[in-house]
């Protein structure tokens, strides 16, 4: 024990112990003693205390965040010594907002501060995995084809005996660690042989939210964008895109950030569990209420964020849109009809389309509404016009279908607004694309006009008639303009809510205590059960309090909200509030929308970037809800055609169609993206174009009307249509967003699963999609996950390669919730054999490159993309209507009728080349957000001098991009809101289009340039910029469409306006031209009793609600320890007590819930809290954690995602109309999990696992 | 047990207890070699017969063995200060503490491994008297993992039952540790509540490595 001699009391004390000599300490001491005696300094022999002291010590102190979708965005400490995270702390340095309001300091949660066990836990995936039986076949393949991985490939996924030796291996374990070299060159060699053999949009990525780590979102999706792989959307696919946002407003997810909370006056909570949810941000809404703010919650249970309210309306679930139409009929009522509030009409006139006309078409007996009136009705003059007149006109004004027509309230002439769509394309347009109404006072209303006519419009209603709905018949003014009638979108909003005025037909309300009648008080207590008088109390509080505050009434709203299947109809009741408020716009009001980390704040750079618009423009994105719909089978499982969504006054568009037929028809219209477009290779598909010696539009045409080209999604189960590889990162789609989790992997991976649900019988199967007798099983040949943590995805997968976590390399992080950019930096190399997202692909794209030598080379490539919004193409399909090239309705005409098609070159052995640096394309066209071009070219000289260039190659002389933060870097030099140069650039651009000032919005910021280093350095708040729609400053919070209101810019919708009305002819027949009611589906009516087993046995049906945890963040940290200990630590079903009792569950018994579409089993939370007839299981569960074996199905349990399945709204493949345009995470069909019912009942108590 | 022997046992258990990668078969025939060396007994039979049971598994199978046993298994863990400090904060102070163990004998871990990894701690302790006062000093860790392969009927318990052979008994303290663990698994973190380092650094200002009677 050498060590001990360090300590001299021990070797003195030995000495004199051994010799036994003298008395201890009789003439020396130990130690040094000070002059005055009074203190004795002994040296060594206090390692402990050292160490101790030491650990204060730390080698260094890093920035970064986690990136998990939480939206808090947070910057965190981390505390390094010996190479080791030995904790963290929050960070305290986000800049000032300013005096007069709360800081953003501090921000972090328990669920960030329990991150730093993920570096060294057990659970982490610390090594690159293949399944044992996959890496031995292709080991062998191998071997036979003297080397050649591809071949190799080739031959064991041809192999359908070996093939389904791998594929029925999914989810039962059989791992190895395999070399970096080996799995890459595996992984590789699978894209390489599918894009020669299927085409490369036959592989696909699979990444989320790009704000919460844009660099490791962006190194994949670059990769699949140079390959011409297919890019799933996200937002759409969890069901927290709004689609009410891109058909109101003409914008998706643009939104206050939290210090916005602050300045409003009153605040309904709607949907969102803000303390749980928005964890950091949440004091600004508990402080606001000291400066008066009242705080309204909507929430079917007594959740943690109702503890807050002033009033707690405690509606039904998904009956919030009859709340808010109740709501509406009151604001209406009382300060629209009864007293006129001056700036309530001033903002209707200016930004809703109130005030525009609508043509009354004759059905039956009573009127429909038509379409809105453009300028193409109106004839030279402006006054009359028939269809002639307007075509000849139309010679004139090619936008002239595009330009939306108002009444001049002085002179009664029909007047064409500047501001809509018309004005915001092609030459004539410039500079009168803004709201400018000069000298024309548009007029809300027909009512009491001269030649005004009462007519009766028959309008449809959901709330009667099990899902059919029913007819109201009730009376609007009308007024003739030329051989039109017309009325405006006020009045039939009037007539719509049921506010009466004299002298108009129709059944009304007798006041707010008719029950009877739609959209009364007393109607809504029927189905919502909020009563009557708490409804319109809160109405009238809230519209007095926007008129006395001037807009400062704000609708927090959420998943709760918006997981339905009819979302965005509940949405369009809500922001119909805030619209007759006037409260868009204007800080402290609007709607706060937050269900996930949004918004990447430097997007210009951002997208260009991850989607390669450097080098190829555009790429294979695809909506994931029908993707995923399609490819897992999910549409054999319908019960119900389309039409049983149809309106009563609907023509029948949808009769004898299933959902899939649908989406096939929107694909071929141009309306949506759908990857694989056609049933054949694309790069064979280009060489045959260019063999044919016929231009690209009309060799594809002419085979497709020939029959020998087909759309893809008329036959997805054909084995030339599969998926064949697909990679998920940054994500966990198995055990977290699949709805239809059992379909995945019954359908696209091959596994065991607990699917009981019956396929469609004939005659309820699809028109004109292909059925197969047998539904292929194992579509997929590779399953690729990168993650730091074995979750459903990683055990289901053939690969899982480790990746580094947000300790561990540079990114960047911005959230909705705060102005701020920063930084992810390695505090440690990533241990282990863990790899950056960014490096893994970086790699694979270098083996990609080097397998593709020599069998790949160079190809063109034709994709079909779809009538986009924010480009010209979006003025496409005039008047929303949807006729049928293959009917014979309309000519074939792609990028007019049809997807436009583009044919591109795919460099596949300078794959790697290109990716590493930032390319040419760039310099000259700049990149496009939204319509707006920043001029980014004039940044690509600081960008080669900051980063370096590229030296020899294909890109000789490019600035370096090759490294995550070089690449972060090249993120903030692109975009608007992190160079200042860019934003007045973009604003000035944007000026020219709608001839109103902006650039003064970013001045003075100009000079900023927000740089990587300045980001790890500190929070930094970002700059105005043309990227989004609202003002900010270091004086004024962001809040969006502030720049709209305050400067007259458009909307980016059919009117430039905000809309109520939604004319396109899929609106018309779903019923849904206006913001409605409708219930949630009725599961029980369409697949009928689901209970299974013994009937006496007692097992309770019940609404079956997926919120956000308060203990996780979506499947994050529910493996967590810590975090499980907060609350039972595994699976949890919440039960009402009555329902517990009535089914015999007792608290914390192990039940089960289930229905036809798979299986899950928790324990049971029985509380009064939960109202009966609903239960609760927080999602997102992974199936192998805590997950007793089920005895309904004999597997493990599944994850909460078991008992879901997609079901698509055909309005939300509307496309190439205006606003109803395709976009990626713009709009698109939702996949909405919250109209399902489960059947619980208690299970036996023995559980294995 | 002599020392030269305990250092044999050491740096056999190190050998079969790492990853069968693609070196397996040459690694078990080092193992064979040495083992001739060891005494007639428990250990020798044991590893040998670990060593066997891993030859006479096909490279596939040993490896996916492995990657079942200890890869994708939080109870199964081959980091042991994870069975003292679970996923707490405590735990990278714990980690520091053993690298100043290894800096102190001159070794350092390899890049991107924990110091605490077993194979790299029995390699240690195959070299350095050091490397055995720390696996002591781990004791209710070893005891723990030993339980856990047992129950899982896994033979690499018996690895494990020659590295504990090879070392001194447990203190009653270890012993009191192992109780805790079974009854609760790995502790949670306290944060606010502890605001301390761990015991056996604050607690009785014993040195690391230091062996605790």
């Amino acid at each position: 024990m050498a060590r001990h001699v360090e300590n001299t009391t021990a070797v003195h004390d030995g000495l004199l112990a051994e010799t036994g000599l003298v008395r201890a300490a009789r003439y020396i001491q130990p130690g040094e003693q000070t002059p005055d005696g009074r203190e004795l300094h002994r040296r060594g022999g206090r390692r402990a205390e050292e160490f101790y002291r030491e650990r204060w010590r730390h080698d260094k102190i890093v920035r970064s965040t986690h990136g998990v979708n939480c939206t808090g965005s947070c910057s965190w400490q981390v505390y390094v010594k010996d190479g080791i995270i030995t904790w963290e702390t929050q960070a305290v340095d986000y800049p000032s907002v300013g005096p007069g309001s709360p800081e953003y300091e501090p921000r972090g949660c328990p669920r960030g501060a329990s991150f730093s066990w993920y570096t060294y836990s057990p659970a982490r995936v610390r090594y690159p995995y293949v399944r044992g039986v996959l890496l031995e076949l292709f080991r062998a393949a191998k071997a036979n084809h003297g080397g050649d991985p591809v071949a190799a490939w080739a031959e064991v996924t041809g192999d359908p005996e070996r093939a389904a030796a791998y594929k029925t291996a999914r989810g039962r374990g059989g791992f190895v660690r395999a070399t970096w070299a080996e799995v890459l060159e595996l992984v590789a060699a699978a894209h390489v042989h599918t894009v020669a053999a299927y085409g490369p949009d036959r592989t696909a990525g699979f990444t989320v939210i790009p704000a919460m780590s844009m660099a490791s979102y962006a190194a994949g999706t670059r990769f699949y964008s140079l390959l011409g792989g297919t890019i799933l959307s996200f937002y759409d696919w969890y069901a927290d895109l709004p689609p009410a946002s891109p058909q109101v407003f003409g914008d998706q997810t643009d939104v206050p950030e939290s210090a916005d909370w602050w300045n409003a006056s009153y605040l309904i909570v709607w949907g969102t569990n803000l303390p749980i949810t928005r964890t950091p941000d949440a004091h600004f809404m508990t402080e606001a209420r000291y400066r008066g703010q009242k705080v309204v919650v909507v929430s079917p249970d007594y959740s943690d964020h109702t503890k807050f309210a002033d009033d707690w309306l405690a509606a039904n679930p998904g009956t919030d849109g009859a709340l808010a139409m109740a709501m509406g009929h009151v604001m209406l009522t009382e300060f629209y009809r009864d007293r006129q509030v001056p700036r309530f009409e001033s903002y209707a006139r200016t930004y809703t389309d109130l005030p525009f006309l609508v043509t009354l078409r004759q059905r039956g007996e009573g009127y429909v509404p038509d379409h809105f009136l453009t300028a193409s009705d109106l004839g030279p003059d402006g006054a009359a016009g028939n269809r002639e007149q307007a075509d000849d006109e139309q010679a004139h004004d090619k936008q002239a279908r595009w330009k939306t027509v108002v009444l001049d309230e002085a002179s009664g002439e029909a007047v064409v607004p500047n501001g809509s769509i018309g004005f915001r394309w092609g030459e004539e347009g410039k500079g009168l694309w803004n709201l400018d109404l000069g000298e024309t006072r548009p007029a809300l209303s027909c009512y009491g006009r001269p030649g005004a006519e009462a007519v009766a419009v028959d309008l449809p209603r959901f709330d009667v008639g099990d899902q059919g709905g029913g007819v109201l018949r009730r009376g609007v003014p009308a007024i003739q303009v030329g051989d039109r009638l017309v009325t405006t979108v006020f009045d039939l909003v009037m007539a719509h809510y049921g506010v009466a005025r004299p002298g108009l037909p129709g059944d009304w309300p007798a006041g707010y205590d008719d029950a009877e009648a739609p959209y009364t008080p007393a109607w809504q207590e029927q189905i919502t059960s909020v009563p009557a008088s708490a409804c319109a109390r809160v109405a009238r509080e809230f519209a007095r309090n926007a008129e006395l505050s001037e807009g400062r009434s704000m609708i927090a709203m959420g998943a709760g909200t918006n997981h339905w299947f009819h979302s965005d109809q509940i949405y369009r009741t809500f922001l119909s509030l805030l619209m007759l408020g006037g409260c868009e716009g204007v800080n402290g009001g609007g709607w706060a929308h937050y269900v996930g980390q949004e918004k990447v704040r430097p997007l210009t750079g951002w997208f260009t970037l991850a989607f390669a618009y450097d080098w190829v423009r555009p790429t294979r994105h695809m909506p994931a809800t029908p993707y995923w719909y399609l490819v897992t089978d999910q549409w054999r499982y319908e019960g119900a055609g389309a039409d049983s969504l149809s309106s009563p006054l609907g023509e029948g568009r949808f009769s004898g169609k299933s959902v899939a037929d649908l989406n096939a028809y929107a694909a071929r219209q141009g309306w949506i993206a759908s990857h694989p477009a056609f049933d054949r290779n694309p790069l064979d598909l280009a060489d045959a174009a260019a063999a044919s010696g016929k231009g690209l539009d009309e060799f594809v045409v002419g085979e497709l009307q020939a029959g020998r080209l087909r759309f893809a999604a008329c036959d997805p189960d054909d084995p030339a249509n599969f998926p064949r590889v697909l990679t998920v990162w940054r994500s966990n789609l198995l055990g977290s967003s699949g709805k239809g989790h059992e379909y995945f992997l019954r359908h696209l991976l091959g596994a065991d699963n607990a699917v009981a649900a019956e396929e469609c019988p004939p005659g309820a199967r699809p028109a004109e999609v292909a059925w197969h007798d047998e539904a292929p099983v194992g579509k997929l040949d590779l399953l690729v996950d990168i993650d730091f943590r074995m979750v459903s995805t990683g055990i289901y997968a053939d690969v899982v390669l480790p990746t580094a976590t947000w300790y561990e390399k540079h990114d960047l992080s911005s959230t909705d919730m705060h102005p701020f950019v920063h930084s992810f930096n390695p505090a440690i190399a990533p241990p282990w054999e863990a790899r950056s997202d960014f490096d893994i692909f970086s790699d694979l794209a270098t083996e990609v490159s080097r397998l593709a030598e020599g069998r790949l080379g160079v190809r063109r490539d034709v994709m079909a993309v779809p009538l986009g919004h924010d480009t010209p193409d979006e003025c496409a399909q005039p008047g929303g209507r949807a006729l049928d090239w293959s009917a014979g309705e309309s000519e074939p005409v792609p990028g007019v009728t049809m997807p436009r098609l583009v044919a591109v070159e795919r460099d596949y052995p300078h794959l790697a080349e290109r990716w590493r640096a930032l390319g040419p394309l760039v310099d000259e066209a700049g990149a496009t957000t939204k319509g707006v071009t920043l001029p980014v070219g004039t940044e690509v000289p600081w960008l080669a001098s900051r980063n370096g260039t590229v030296r020899g190659g294909i890109a000789d002389g490019r600035p370096r991009i090759d490294r995550d933060d070089l690449f972060c870097e090249a993120i903030l030099a692109l975009s608007g809101t992190t160079n200042g140069r860019l934003a007045v650039a973009g604003f000035e651009a944007l000026e020219e289009r709608t001839g109103v000032a902006l650039a003064d919005l970013a001045h003075e910021r100009a000079g900023d340039r927000i740089t990587f280093a300045d980001t790890v350095t500190q929070p930094r708040a970002v700059i105005a910029s043309p990227e989004w729609s609202g003002a900010e400053s270091e004086r004024r919070r962001y809040s969006p469409f502030t720049v709209n209101v305050d400067r007259l810019k458009p909307w980016h919708t059919l009117t430039g306006r905000q809309h109520f009305f939604l004319d396109h002819d899929w609106m018309a027949e779903i019923g849904e031209c206006l913001p409605t009611y409708r219930p949630p589906l009725s599961i029980a009516e369409t697949f009928g009793d689901q209970r299974r087993g013994d009937p006496d046995r007692p097992q309770l049906v019940a609404r079956y609600l997926t919120p956000h945890s308060k203990w996780s963040i979506h499947s994050e940290y529910q493996d967590n320890i810590h975090m499980l200990n907060l609350f039972r630590g595994g699976p949890v079903i919440w039960v009402n007590d009555l329902d517990a009792t009535r089914i015999g569950v007792a608290d914390n018994d192990w039940i089960e819930a289930y229905n036809r579409n798979g299986v899950t089993v928790a324990r049971a939370a029985v509380t009064h809290r939960v109202p009966p007839g609903t239960v609760l299981m927080y999602h997102a569960i992974d199936r192998h954690l805590q997950m007793p074996v089920s005895e309904t199905s004999g597997l493990h349990g599944g994850t909460d995602n078991s008992l879901t399945r997609v079901v698509m709204k055909p309005t939300h493949m509307i496309g190439g109309y205006a606003q109803l345009s395709a976009g990626f995470n713009y709009y698109g069909p939702t996949g909405s999990q919250r109209d399902e019912l489960a059947v619980i009942r208690r299970r036996s108590q023995e559980v294995t696992f | 047990m002599r020392r030269s022997a305990a250092r044999t046992v050491f740096g056999c258990a190190s050998v079969l207890l790492s990853y069968p990668d693609e070196h397996h078969t040459d690694d078990l025939t080092a193992v064979r070699g040495a083992l001739e060396k060891l005494p007639e007994g428990r250990a020798r039979s044991e590893l040998a017969t670990t060593a066997e049971w891993l030859g006479g598994m096909s490279p596939m199978e040993a490896a996916a063995t492995y990657v079942d046993t200890f890869d994708l298994r939080r109870g199964v863990c081959l980091h042991l200060t994870y069975y003292r400090h679970g996923d707490t904060r405590e735990r990278g102070m714990a980690l520091t503490a053993l690298i100043d163990a290894f800096r102190e004998a001159g070794f350092a871990v390899v890049p991107g491994e924990l110091p605490d990894y077993l194979p790299a701690l029995l390699e240690l302790a195959a070299t350095h008297p050091a490397g055995a006062t720390v696996l002591a000093e781990h004791r209710m860790a070893l005891d723990a993992l030993h339980s856990a392969l047992a129950k899982a009927g896994s033979r690499y318990a018996g690895v494990l039952d020659t590295v504990r052979d090879a070392l001194p008994g447990p203190t009653r303290k270890d012993r009191q540790a192992l109780r805790r663990y079974r009854a609760e698994g790995p502790p949670s973190e306290k944060v606010g509540l502890e605001p301390f380092a761990p015991p056996e650094i604050l607690g009785q200002g014993i040195t690391i490595g230091e062996t605790r009677r």
